[in-house]
C-alpha cells in the first residue's frame, strides 16, 4: 500500500515540469533555481493535507509554487548581474533542446525577467494555456481583470522581446 | 513575434528533472537548516555573553584571592561546558544530512532537540548554582568584601532580608533568561518538532 509520502512524491515527480518553469521564471541562477525548487516542494508537502482532491493537483501546485516563488523573489535582496542571468539561461537546457528553439526559449525567459512578479505569473499561466477563470483564481483577481492584465502584459512582453531579436 | 505562437515553444521546452528519490530527500532538508541555525545562534550567544561580561563595569566588591579564584573557577567550568555544547550542536548540524534515511534522520533530530533542552536547563541551573555558591562562599570565607555594618551582623531579620533579596533577584533573572531562551530557541525547537512528527508519520 502506498504511503502518503509515496503518493506525494509520485505527484510531484509527474508534475515537476510546472515547478521548474515557475523556478526558471523567478530564479536568476542554477543555485537559486535548485533552492527555489526545494522550497516549493517543502511548501507543497507542508500544505499537502489541505489539498482537496476534487481540484486538479497541477492547479493547486501552480498556486503554491507561484506563491512560494514570489515570496522568495520579494525576499531576495541582492540583485545579480545580467551576465550571470544570461549564462544561466543559455546553458540550462543546452543539450536537450535544438538550437533555435532553445534560443527562443532563452529570449522568452530573458524577456519575462523584465516583468514584475505578478506579470511573470500571468504570462506563465497564459503560456500554459490555463483558462482565464483559473488564472484569475490562482492570482486572486477577477476574471475580467485577468483578461485586461494579460492583454497588457502581452503587449509589454512583445515590446521587450523586440529588443532581443 | 506573436506571443500566441510562443505557446508551442513554451510547451515543447524540456525541463531538467529530479528523481523521485531526490524529491523525497528534499522533504528532509529543513531539519538540516534548523540545525545550522541552532549552531550559529549558540555561537552568537556565546560571543554575546563574553562581550557582555567584558563590557560590564568592574564590580565594586573587593574580593580576596580565594574568592576571586572561586568565581573565576566557576566561569571557566561554565565556559568549558558551553563550548562542549557548541561542539555538540556543530556535530548535530553536520550529522543531519539529506542523504540519510528517515530512521537515522529521526534519531538525529531527536538527539538535537534533547541537546538544546539540556543546554537551556544547564544554563538556567548553572546560573542558580553559581549565585548560591558565590553568595555562600563570600558570606562564609570573604564576608569583609560586602561591608556588613557591625550592628546588623547578628540580626536575623537582616539575614532573612538578604536571602529574600538574593532569591527574588535570582528568580527574576531566571525567569527573564527562560523567556530569552524560549524566544531564541523555542521557534527552532517547534520547527524541529513539527518536522520530526511529519517524518515519523512518513515512517
Amino acid at each position: 500500500m502506498s504511503t502518503r509520502q509515496d503518493i506525494f512524491a509520485n505527484l510531484v515527480d509527474e508534475n515537476q515540469g510546472i515547478i521548474h518553469k515557475v523556478c526558471r521564471t523567478y530564479a536568476d541562477s542554477d543555485e537559486e533555481h535548485k533552492d527555489m525548487f526545494q522550497e516549493v516542494v517543502l511548501q507543497l508537502w507542508s500544505s499537502f493535507d489541505s489539498f482537496k482532491e476534487e481540484s486538479k493537483f497541477s492547479t493547486w501546485m501552480y498556486r503554491v509554487a507561484l506563491n512560494t516563488a514570489i515570496t522568495l523573489f520579494r525576499k531576495k535582496k541582492k540583485a545579480i548581474t545580467t551576465t550571470e542571468i544570461e549564462e544561466y539561461h543559455s546553458h540550462q537546457y543546452k543539450e536537450i533542446v535544438e538550437h533555435d528553439k532553445q534560443e527562443e526559449i532563452d529570449i522568452l525567459y530573458k524577456s519575462i525577467k523584465q516583468l514584475t512578479e505578478i506579470e511573470r505569473a500571468l504570462v506563465l499561466l497564459y503560456l500554459e494555456e490555463k483558462p482565464y477563470k483559473e488564472i484569475a483564481e490562482t492570482i486572486g483577481i477577477t476574471e475580467g481583470n485577468a483578461r485586461v492584465k494579460i492583454n497588457r502584459v502581452k503587449v509589454k512582453l512583445k515590446e521587450i522581446m523586440q529588443q532581443w531579436i | 513575434m506573436d506571443i500566441n505562437q510562443l505557446k508551442n515553444v513554451w510547451k515543447e521546452q524540456k525541463t531538467t528533472s529530479f528523481s523521485r528519490e531526490q524529491i523525497l530527500a528534499m522533504l528532509k532538508r529543513k531539519s538540516s537548516s534548523v540545525a545550522k541555525w541552532i549552531f550559529y545562534i549558540s555561537l552568537g550567544e556565546f560571543i554575546f555573553w563574553i562581550l557582555f561580561s567584558l563590557l560590564l563595569p568592574e564590580s565594586s566588591l573587593k574580593l580576596n584571592n580565594s574568592s576571586e579564584f572561586f568565581v573565576t573557577a566557576i566561569s571557566v567550568v561554565n565556559y568549558i561546558v558551553i563550548i562542549g555544547f557548541i561542539i555538540l550542536f556543530f556535530i548535530n548540524f553536520k550529522k543531519i544530512k539529506v542523504e540519510q534515511n528517515v530512521s537515522e534522520l529521526l534519531a538525529n533530530i531527536f538527539r538535537l532537540r534533547k541537546t538544546v533542552r539540556y543546554y537551556i536547563i544547564y544554563n538556567l541551573a548553572m546560573f542558580v548554582l553559581s549565585v548560591i555558591l558565590s553568595t555562600w562562599w563570600i558570606l562564609i570565607y570573604d564576608s569583609e568584601a560586602i561591608n556588613i555594618p557591625s550592628n546588623v551582623k547578628n540580626n536575623t531579620a537582616f539575614w532573612l532580608g538578604l536571602v529574600f533579596a538574593v532569591f527574588t533577584v535570582t528568580l527574576i533573572i531566571v525567569i527573564s533568561l527562560y523567556f530569552f531562551y524560549r524566544l531564541l530557541y523555542g521557534f527552532l525547537l517547534r520547527r524541529l518538532k513539527k518536522n520530526y512528527e511529519e517524518l515519523k508519520q512518513l515512517q
